[in-house]
């Protein structure tokens, strides 16, 4: 394939300007072939090349060498129970109460780390009666909420019916499934579950409950301005605030005044640093608002949490910071991960990602349908909506501007996208 | 309200201990949990009548499991982590069944522990072979590691037998059989794909092959001074025969490496390859060598060949086919190293005789090889890192 020596040698030596295009030509040709053979080779090893998020094994050069920092020691209080706990429950799986206090206390943790290993801890504790639809009412409502956890929402519900007759005093019951209610958009179902509360519970978890589903259909001026009456209330050291101003920034938001919400959503999270609905809350506003520049500083040393993560990567692209590209391959490598397992857990999140960051409106549009068929929250709506546009398939969004039409949902932003959606379809 | 120890990363999300459920239950339902749960990824590869086992599992779930932070600060070390790690693979090895033929087949430690990191942490790395009474041809696979403990955990198994099908195990399914390709080209190529792979993707030997193709395209006049050659024919059949030399070289060295005949220390090997990258490029500067560079890479790939024996193991070497696998990777590092070189010496010789060539290029490509590998030699010779926490910095900042 290369040009006989003596002849290009000879135009070397006699016409000099032709060797120099014989040389061109044959380099031209040795390059094409080595980048064809390139190419196949490339495709052929990309294969043998490790998994996502997965980097090569090696060998710590000192034994004092710090390989992972547990999340808790094992000094920690709730380890040492959880372990005595777990140790209890070998010698007697069927103990019940015993299952049902590791399950709490992992339940707890779950929610105080946002680490869902804990829901699996407490799964497994209730191993023996987790396929039994007529659980003693302490498993229904714990399977419950683990269901709801994996977003089996209908799972989740018919555990729920059949707790509210046999624990018809126990608020949580009633919360739960108000929530599992609204996620699936059964705004009226929901709202009479609400309704025990006033009876069995502090009066802010009702005022919160009924607040809650308000703010969704319509109402959320309303139901803010009686949830701020509510907490006036409430002294300022106790952990229930926290929890009010957070959904009295989500109402707020909704209703339209973003300013008042991240100074309210702030508030909450001055009460409780730690709660990571709240935080991700604010890094929205603060990136719906045009202040992506706050984000960084609010979420730094998070982003251990996908959702975080997903709002930090979201801000640095915007403004051009320097660990975009990292968080960015970090969310995908996460994302990625979700996926080999089979999760699908992460649609509105993914969604987001793909139509955000990676700017891939078509693949955003499937992730967002497909959620729907999941879940109904205002946030999935949104998602669905903006994919649809970003698609040029206004199309695809009509479940969510029915959902929107229905509800009365009054959020500004979704109120706009519905017009955009609606003057694109005439 | 309870405050938790500061500082961990995993710590964010919490309420309130008293009203967590109610605050959980109805703020953000619908989001996505926050971290990844509990996996662990199996590379299955079955030769013959052995089955490979490169099992990875979270240093978290270990702690669980069998307790690896041994002084309970939070903090496992990998001294704490070897410590356990016998207790880590009877755990491992007690939830995992491999049968083959109605037989059970027997797991074995094949090489020492590792650490690698996966999206969501540091997980633990144990190299297993299960010997099973027949050649695999159907294999079922029992999987129940950490059931008991975290129902959401799930096993990722990964089949290495040419078709790379993707297992899942969860706790509704903890029992699969499959047919194994019995594809015997298959191992060759993937001991072959294996080879270019680690030419490709090690930095070190793509920079010693482009200290030794720089010049590949000029040659000293008897003064020192650089003149371009003539013939690109020739510059490829002399940089073939100098990378040739060299797979020559380390083909023999990985071999005796392989079959055990022949060890050296790691840290040894990985310094003096560094050192041999230093040497090559500085060669470019003062010039030592001038002729006969097949000899120096002859000598050189010797050397190299023992670093390679450690990523034939990742590529799950053994007695059965050894030399087929030794074989396919050796191809594949010549291919590699050939694909490298038919890209890079026809746009040096068009490039031979510009300014930019002779100096930028050659000398300062030669330059800045030096720099990196003598980085590496330091990091290496003295197990101190420099570029990884360097890099980490620039990244953040």
């Amino acid at each position: 394939m290369f040009a006989p020596r003596s002849a290009v040698g000879l135009a070397l030596r006699s016409k000099p300007r032709h060797g120099t295009a014989t040389h061109l030509r044959t380099a031209a040709r040795v390059l094409l072939f080595a980048a064809v053979a390139g190419g196949v080779l490339a495709f052929w090893t990309r294969r043998s090349g490790s998994r996502d998020g997965e980097g090569r094994p090696f060998s710590p050069a000192n034994d004092s060498d710090v390989v992972e920092t547990l999340p808790r020691a094992s000094g920690d209080p709730h380890v040492i129970e959880a372990k005595r706990l777990r140790r209890l429950l070998a010698s007697n799986p069927r103990d019940l109460d015993v299952a049902a206090r590791l399950a709490r206390l992992e339940i707890d943790d779950a929610r105080s780390t946002s680490d869902p290993r804990h829901l699996g801890y407490a799964q497994a504790a209730l191993v023996p009666w987790w396929a039994d639809a007529g659980a003693p009412a302490p498993v229904l409502i714990l399977r419950a909420t683990i269901r709801q956890s994996r977003h089996d929402f209908t799972g989740a519900l018919s555990d729920l019916e059949r707790a509210i007759v046999v624990a018809p005093d126990d608020p949580q019951v009633w919360l739960t499934r108000a929530v599992v209610l609204s996620v699936l958009g059964r705004y009226g179902e929901a709202a009479q579950s609400c309704r025990p509360l006033s009876r069995i519970a502090a009066s802010l978890v009702s005022t919160v409950c009924v607040a809650s589903i308000q703010g969704i259909t319509g109402h959320a001026l309303e139901a803010a301005r009686r949830l701020a009456g509510e907490l006036y209330s409430v002294a300022p050291g106790d952990p229930m605030r926290a929890w009010g101003l957070s959904v009295l920034a989500e109402l707020t938001a909704w209703a339209g005044n973003h300013p008042e919400a991240r100074r309210l959503a702030a508030e909450a999270l001055a009460g409780d640093p730690n709660d990571a609905y709240t935080r991700a809350l604010l890094a929205d506003l603060s990136i719906a608002d045009g202040r992506a520049a706050d984000v960084p500083p609010l979420l730094a040393g998070r982003e251990q949490n996908d959702g975080l993560l997903l709002r930090l990567a979201i801000a640095e692209d915007a403004i051009g910071a320097a660990g975009a590209a990292v968080h960015i391959r970090d969310l995908a490598a996460r994302f990625d991960a979700a996926r080999a397992r089979g999760d699908a857990l992460h649609g509105r999140e993914e969604a987001r990602f793909w139509l955000v960051i990676r700017r891939d409106p078509e693949r955003a549009l499937a992730l967002a349908r497909a959620n729907w068929q999941v879940q109904h929250e205002p946030a999935d709506a949104q998602i669905l909506m903006e994919a649809a546009l970003g698609a040029h398939q206004p199309e695809a969004a009509e479940p969510a501007v029915i959902w929107a039409r229905e509800t009365g949902f009054q959020d500004p932003a979704v109120l706009a996208l519905r017009r955009r959606i609606e003057e694109a379809g005439r | 309200m309870k405050r938790r120890r500061g500082g961990g990363r995993s710590f964010v999300g919490a309420r309130s201990a008293r009203l967590a459920l109610l605050a959980f239950t109805l703020l953000g339902a619908g989001q996505a949990w926050a971290h990844k749960p509990s996996d662990s990824y199996l590379t299955l590869r079955p030769v013959r009548s052995l089955v490979h086992v490169k099992w990875d599992i979270a240093v978290r779930d270990l702690e669980v499991a069998v307790g690896v932070d041994g002084d309970g600060d939070g903090r496992v070390t990998w001294g704490e982590l070897r410590a356990q790690a016998p207790a880590a693979r009877a755990y491992a090895v007690a939830h995992l069944a491999l049968t083959a033929g109605g037989q059970r087949c027997v797991p074995e430690r094949e090489r020492d522990e590792q650490v690698v990191g996966h999206s969501d942490g540091a997980y633990l790395v144990q190299f297993l072979v299960f010997r099973c009474p027949l050649p695999v041809s159907a294999l079922v696979v029992d999987y129940s590691l950490l059931f008991d403990l975290d129902a959401q955990h799930r096993g990722l198994a990964r089949l290495d037998d040419g078709t790379g099908r993707v297992l899942i195990f969860d706790t509704d399914r903890r029992h699969l059989e499959l047919e194994v390709a019995s594809d015997r080209g298959g191992q060759l190529q993937a001991a072959i794909r294996a080879g270019v792979h680690h030419i490709w993707a090690g930095y070190d030997h793509v920079l010693f092959l482009l200290a030794l193709l720089l010049p590949a395209v000029l040659r000293r006049r008897d003064g020192g001074a650089w003149m371009g050659v003539t013939r690109l024919g020739g510059a490829l059949a002399d940089v073939a025969r100098v990378v040739t030399a060299f797979t020559l070289a380390h083909s023999l060295t990985l071999t005796l490496a392989a079959l055990g005949l022949v060890s050296l220390p790691s840290r040894v090997v990985e310094s003096l390859i560094a050192a041999s990258v230093i040497l090559a490029a500085a060669n470019n500067l003062y010039p030592i060598l001038r002729r006969d560079r097949w000899i120096a890479a002859f000598a050189l790939g010797l050397l190299h060949g023992f670093g390679f024996s450690a990523t034939l193991r990742d590529a799950g070497l053994s007695g059965a086919g050894l030399l087929k696998t030794l074989f396919g990777f050796n191809l594949g590092v010549e291919i590699g190293q050939m694909a490298i070189v038919a890209v890079f010496v026809p746009v040096a010789f068009v490039l031979r005789q510009t300014r930019i060539y002779r100096s930028a290029i050659l000398l300062g490509g030669s330059a800045v090889i030096v720099a990196v590998a003598s980085v590496w030699f330091v990091e290496r010779a003295f197990a101190t890192p420099i570029l990884a926490p360097l890099a980490a910095r620039l990244w953040s900042r």
